[in-house]
């Protein structure tokens, strides 16, 4: 019997082929296996049960998944220690791949977060927070509609609080 | 696949809502996680939920304190308040001296003048452990450049050194000014140039600096026990040689938590 230890350090299994991915709303992608994979939550179901054919997303719409999905065929791609493809190419790829309206980025984080990428997660949060750097409370509440509902007292203890920022 | 909306249906709908409402906490705070501290304190006075995920989270002050070499906060100090400790390090600003200009900013100084001139740190250093690590830019005319300490603001116009209540580190590797009688200076000071970083530990508590080059210690010495605050510094002018500005970058602030260092030998 395999130890643990030497179960872990032995080779993942070759996925081959490819997986119907079914979103939220109906949209079905073929995808090939290795690809869908970079997505762990569909790795480990793909690890349960190699002989399955289509796998329901019920968190994710057609729209977003596509995106991800591009996203993950790229990486596959790009990542090879063969590809050829520079550090400074994936940079300019992933900026690109991101420069989508509101409403698509903030649906992209929940994807990724459900399908577990890490490395979406990273690039979409890193997006956002981006959007956030050099404005004021203000300007930040007028362009994400939020509605200011701290007390008065909050609003005073943090404005204390970080007076140190601004000497 | 397109989703946007036509120009009637963008007019005619309820306003956006906030995006942020749909996502889970931790991914709220994955996002601050992205934010230095200003952009965090601003983006945590829009509404509550940025409030408690971002300011009051004290998962995000741990997260940049490590990533910023700020040491674990001790006993009721939160990372919130370690961190401030160390980033509310800053150069004294000064009025320009159109005599003596020199351009200061929060972490950085340049020396335009070719007069030695110095410029502090602020807070000074009340208690505990402090090291603070200096870098000058490359310079043609690597000489007459120093750092170190002094018991008080009014340094004298040159070097730290030159006084009575402060002390300087030549890059050439002197150790300069007057030292508290009781203890002795250790040997092995080193001399130091353009990009190594120059550490400087002041610890209150027990009344003695030590010295690091390159994260290396190098030597130690003692300060006078009625020296009740001190402040860090740096020394320098432009090239006598051409147009050439001496650049120092105030690399890291740290707070250091008391080690088993040895006490100094008396003499």
């Amino acid at each position: 019997m395999a130890t643990p230890a030497a179960a872990a350090a032995a080779p993942a299994p070759q996925l081959e082929g490819d997986i119907k991915l079914v979103s939220e709303d109906a949209h079905e992608f073929v995808t090939p296996k290795n690809v869908a994979a970079q997505c762990k939550m569909i790795k480990t179901m793909l690890e349960v049960s190699e002989e399955q054919e289509f796998i329901n997303l019920p968190n994710v719409k057609g729209k977003e998944l596509e995106k991800v999905i591009e996203y993950c065929r790229y990486h596959v791609q790009a990542d090879k220690p063969d590809s050829g493809v520079s550090d400074n190419d994936k940079k300019t790829w992933d900026e690109n791949f991101v420069k989508v309206d509101k409403e698509t980025l903030f649906n992209l984080i929940m994807a990724a977060n459900y399908l577990d990428v890490k490395s979406l997660l990273d690039l979409t949060c890193a997006t956002v927070a981006n959007m956030l750097k050099n404005k004021t409370p203000e300007e930040i509440r007028r362009e994400f509609n939020i509605k200011n509902d701290l007390t008065p007292e909050e609003e005073e203890e943090i404005k204390r609080e970080s007076a140190w920022l601004y000497q | 696949m397109e989703n946007r909306k036509s120009e009637a249906e963008f007019w005619s709908g309820p306003p956006p809502a906030n995006p942020f409402e749909q996502l889970p906490p931790d991914i709220v705070v994955s996002i601050l996680t992205f934010l230095e501290p200003r952009d965090l304190a601003a983006v945590s006075k829009t509404s509550r939920l940025f409030l408690e995920c971002g300011w009051r989270n004290e998962v995000i002050w741990r997260n940049y304190g490590r990533n910023n070499g700020v040491s674990p906060p001790e006993g009721d100090k939160s990372w919130r308040q370690a961190v401030e400790e160390v980033l509310s390090f800053h150069f004294i600003p000064d009025p320009p001296d159109p005599e003596n200009p020199r351009l200061i900013l929060p972490h950085r100084v340049e020396f335009l003048s070719k007069i030695c001139t110095t410029c502090l740190l602020t807070p000074p250093v009340t208690h505990g452990i402090k090291r603070v690590t200096f870098a000058f830019d490359d310079f043609p005319d690597f000489s007459n450049i120093a750092v170190g300490w002094s018991s008080t603001t009014n340094v004298p116009n040159d070097y730290l050194g030159n006084s009575a209540a402060s002390v300087d580190w030549n890059c050439s590797g002197g150790l300069f000014g007057a030292h508290s009688p009781e203890w002795e200076q250790e040997a092995g000071c080193q001399h130091w140039g353009a990009h190594d970083q120059i550490g400087i530990e002041l610890n209150m508590d027990r009344h003695t600096v030590r010295l690091f080059k390159n994260g290396t210690f190098v030597c130690r010495c003692g300060i006078p026990e009625q020296w009740t605050q001190v402040w860090f510094g740096a020394c320098g002018r432009a090239s006598d040689q051409c147009h050439h500005t001496l650049v120092c970058n105030l690399v890291r602030v740290e707070s250091i938590p008391p080690s088993a260092e040895p006490e100094l030998k008396k003499k």
